[in-house]
């Protein structure tokens, strides 16, 4: 049996030379042997990374992939850095070099001595002797270090791929973009939420349990929103963030006044303090107190009605959370004890200020969500949104004749606003033409139950004449915000004037309908609401009724039946303090006069 | 002996052969290679391509004893061997003598060998592998260097008898003589018909023959290359599911192990010529055809293809990785 020596036992290993000679001859050998293995890694490494590189911007075209450079660069070094480590690991022995060697015209005669290395007979000698002269002799230049030709042909080809790749107009690139600015934004939103909830002095009034819950609610969202790019995901975060807040709002609302509005609303007089302090109308609330100021001054029974009063001040100081408002209901029950009015009803003023100061501290915090929400469906911008919005855009055009007491035929219009202009067919016997004019701005928002709101002004003025059942009127524009939610959503600014004909002023003159849900656009489960956008007078809208409209009362519910809705929601959003009292008052005028 | 001697040696008799022997470089140099083997040798040409005249030649040169034994039907196995034959001593005694037969000389020819009864042929298996002869009983160790260089004629089949494989195995290479070109002819008609004929002289003799064999012997061959060859053979036996497609269509029967011996042995005395201390993959490629073309068996798919063994062990050798 042929001894053997480690050199064959060693596969890999790295090779104990016995001989210094043979080593020192071949060493320069095997490290150009080495270099020119890595090398052919290298060149196909960089050969998968462009294949690489090919196959993603190839993918990008089909899929919005950001950051496609950095990902390419990244991903690129990474995989010429795999195969080069592939390279290190399969570096060729020793044994395999010697072979390599051999392969230059050398005969066998390294792989052979080195197989001899362990021998010191004289014919091992010999080869030894003969094998190292062959090496010095060997031109090293015979190891190319060129790559080979067909990875150098595959590197032109591939690298021309992808240069011409980039040329090319992804239409995927506009998805990207307004990925990017969403992000953007709901990080700026996100940013001023934290601010908000640090910083407002309205937060101050919450106990310091409600203060973490809705620090764990930013929290929540804003991890939600780190790395979102879809504006349908981060619309359902928001709105899940608001339904969340809702719900921790009408708890602090109960804890704070539930307790006390009840009590009060136990005694004929104070009814409409617990009117007040349950509308959380400060201007109502001192006129009740005044009010109350009277009675227990004028009143016959007011020392019947002190000592009522200080009962129920009594039975809601213990159930209120709040243990300043606490301190203060009960220095007002010990002032009505000692018979201070005057001082036990400041006390109570001030502890009932309180109370609702805290219940509606979560406005801010609503408001910022809310703004969040809008600024998502903006930035989302053109797309999916603008094509749903073009519907809306379409409904405002008549929703602005129909408003126009059913005198205002026209659904032909032209405008201007965020989205396309929608299109219906129909026919009509009536003719008109009309201009409008109106500004405003929209906000939508919205929830799951497909609730919105919206608030602007306009006005305009619309002439038309035509012929039919409706005859001429005169039509005004309404300006209105857009609002809606769950898949669909955004608020912008139509502008418009409006001239058409066709729809006879008959069929508008009966039950007003007024597109507010969509459910067909759900889609992901959500609900969209559409609230007439804001018009001026600019531009125009050019539409046909046709198809689905509001007689087959298809996807339309009457405005009546979401009228209160829509006022509770005003009255909630006036929750923020920063809007001044004589703006709520207007507000709630403008949704009283609608509801006359 | 060194390499240097060696090769100046082995160059020194395949030029002195070369006198006498025009064309058939490659035929001169198996045949060399094969004598410092220690191997028999089969040639097989038509008539008169210079067979007897190289084996005659080669005698000269390396100044070896040598006998042509020809080969026909009636030659009976103690022709070759030899045989005991009764004479009286010196006492007037009758007794039996050992006459040897031709077969004891250092250089055997046998003359058209497929015209001998298989036994007569298989006369010389024994002196062929094991360089003895028995007659009577008696074992004799044959003369050395011993080779039995044998040569066969392809194209006069008819009384003729095939030799069985046991003894084709035993020849180390089998080599085909083609015809001479243009320009070997008119050498080699310049040589033979004129009235000074070039004389190849003495160029080596036994003892360096035998020191050359024992330095080839010595000489070291890689693992890889071994591997080589082993894998050369193994690659000729269509049975194995590791052999070329060539081989599992066309082939009958493959080599021996003895074709692996002949494969490395040869390789080694090549490598020697060649004035390397090792045996390369070249070497084996290079001995694969004449040490494997009477060992491998065709079937008759091959030979209806017109296939023959050299054109299968050339695509058994492209099949075969180093």
């Amino acid at each position: 049996m042929k001894p053997e020596n480690q050199f064959h036992k060693t596969g890999r290993a790295k090779t104990k030379w016995k001989h210094y000679e043979l080593k020192q001859a071949f060493t320069p050998v095997y490290r150009r042997i080495i270099l020119q293995h890595m090398l052919r890694y290298l060149s196909a490494g960089v050969l998968a990374a462009l294949v690489f590189c090919l196959l993603l911007s190839g993918l990008s075209f089909l899929q919005p992939i950001e950051n496609i450079l950095f990902l390419c660069l990244i991903f690129g070094l990474t995989i010429v850095a795999a195969v080069l480590a592939a390279g290190r690991l399969r570096k060729p022995s020793v044994f395999e070099a010697a072979r390599i060697a051999d392969r230059l015209g050398l005969q066998e005669k390294i792989v052979t001595a080195c197989e001899l290395d362990y021998r010191e007979d004289e014919m091992a000698r010999l080869q030894r002797e003969d094998a190292i002269d062959s090496l010095r002799k060997l031109d090293k230049g015979k190891i190319s270090l060129r790559i080979p030709g067909y990875h150098g042909y595959a590197l032109i080809l591939l690298t021309l791929a992808l240069v011409l790749v980039q040329f090319i107009p992804n239409p995927m690139d506009h998805l990207i973009r307004e990925r990017e600015e969403l992000r953007a934004e709901l990080q700026e939103q996100m940013e001023e939420l934290k601010k908000l909830k640090d910083e407002s002095a309205a937060l101050a009034a919450l106990t310091e349990e409600q203060r973490q819950e809705l620090a764990a609610l930013v929290r929540e969202l804003g991890e939600e929103l780190k790395n979102t790019g879809d504006y349908k995901e981060a619309l359902k975060d928001i709105s899940k963030a608001e339904e969340k807040l809702t719900a921790l709002t009408d708890r602090i609302r109960e804890e704070n006044l539930g307790g006390l509005a009840s009590q009060l609303e136990s005694l004929e007089e104070t009814q409409s303090l617990a009117a007040a302090l349950s509308g959380r109308n400060l201007s109502d609330l001192e006129t009740a107190l005044e009010e109350l100021k009277q009675q227990l001054k004028e009143a016959e029974n007011r020392e019947e009605l002190a000592e009522k009063l200080k009962e129920a001040l009594e039975q809601a100081a213990e159930s209120m959370p709040d243990s300043e408002v606490k301190g203060k209901l009960a220095a007002a029950v010990q002032s009505l004890d000692s018979g201070r009015t005057e001082e036990a009803l400041e006390q109570m003023a001030e502890s009932m200020k309180q109370a609702v100061q805290a219940s509606n501290a979560m406005g801010d915090a609503r408001y910022a969500l809310q703004q969040m929400r809008s600024s998502a469906a903006r930035a989302a911008g053109g797309g999916e949104y603008a094509q749903g919005h073009g519907s809306s855009g379409q409904d405002e055009g008549r929703s602005g004749s129909q408003g126009n007491e059913g005198s205002g035929s026209e659904n032909t219009g032209q405008g201007t606003q965020s989205g396309q202009s929608g299109q219906d067919s129909g026919t009509g016997e009536g003719q008109g033409t009309g201009e409008g004019q109106g500004t405003g701005e929209g906000q939508g928002t919205g929830e799951g139950q497909g609730t919105g709101e919206g608030q602007g002004s306009g006005e305009g003025s619309q002439g038309s004449n035509g012929q039919g059942e409706s005859g001429t009127g005169t039509g005004s524009g309404i300006g209105s915000g857009t609002g809606s939610q769950g898949g669909q959503s955004g608020s912008g600014t139509t502008t418009g004037s409006h001239e058409g004909n066709s729809q006879t002023g008959g069929e508008n003159a009966g039950t007003v309908y007024e597109q507010i849900y969509a459910p067909e656009r759900l889609g992901d489960g959500g609900e969209v609401t559409h609230v007439p956008g804001q018009q001026t007078g600019e531009g125009n809208i050019s539409a046909e009724v046709g198809g689905r409209g509001a007689g087959e009362l298809w996807g339309f519910i009457p405005y009546r039946e979401v009228y209160q809705e829509y006022r509770r929601e005003a009255m909630n959003s006036m929750d923020r303090r920063v809007l001044p009292p004589s703006v709520q008052a207007m507000v709630r005028e403008y949704f009283d006069a609608l509801g006359q | 002996m060194d390499i240097k001697e060696f090769s100046a040696a082995a160059a020194r008799i395949e030029n002195e052969i070369s006198r006498e022997i025009i064309g058939l470089r490659d035929t001169i140099r198996y045949v060399l290679i094969a004598v410092i083997s220690g191997g028999n040798v089969l040639l097989e040409g038509v008539p008169g391509l210079g067979k007897t005249r190289l084996v005659k030649t080669l005698a000269r040169v390396l100044d070896l004893e040598f006998s042509r034994i020809q080969f026909t039907p009636d030659l009976m196995p103690s022709d070759v061997v030899g045989t005991n034959v009764l004479t009286r001593d010196d006492s007037g005694r009758g007794v039996f003598r050992f006459q040897a037969g031709p077969i004891f000389s250092n250089l055997v020819l046998a003359d058209e060998i497929n015209r001998a009864t298989p036994k007569t042929q298989s006369a010389l298996l024994e002196a062929m592998q094991e360089h003895t002869v028995t007659v009577a009983g008696v074992t004799r160790e044959l003369p050395q260097p011993y080779f039995v260089l044998a040569t066969q004629n392809p194209l006069e089949q008819e009384g003729t008898y095939p030799l069985p494989e046991a003894q084709l195995d035993r020849f180390l290479f089998k080599l085909l003589l083609d015809l001479p070109s243009l320009d070997e002819l008119h050498a080699i008609v310049d040589l033979t018909t004129g009235t000074e004929q070039d004389r190849a002289e003495k160029a080596a003799d036994a003892g360096c023959i035998l020191e050359m064999r024992q330095l080839a012997a010595r000489v070291p061959l890689a693992r890889p290359v071994q591997d080589y060859a082993l894998r050369l053979v193994m690659n000729t036996h269509p049975h194995l599911d590791s052999s070329p497609e060539t081989t599992r269509r066309l082939v009958r029967y493959g080599s021996s192990p003895r074709g692996a011996q002949a494969l490395i042995q040869a390789a080694k005395v090549r490598a020697l010529i060649e004035g390397r201390y090792n045996v390369s993959f070249e070497d084996i490629r290079n001995i694969a055809c004449p040490a494997l073309r009477h060992r491998i068996f065709l079937n008759y798919q091959a030979v209806a293809e017109g296939m023959t063994p050299d054109s299968v062990i050339r695509d058994i050798i492209q099949a075969t990785g180093e």
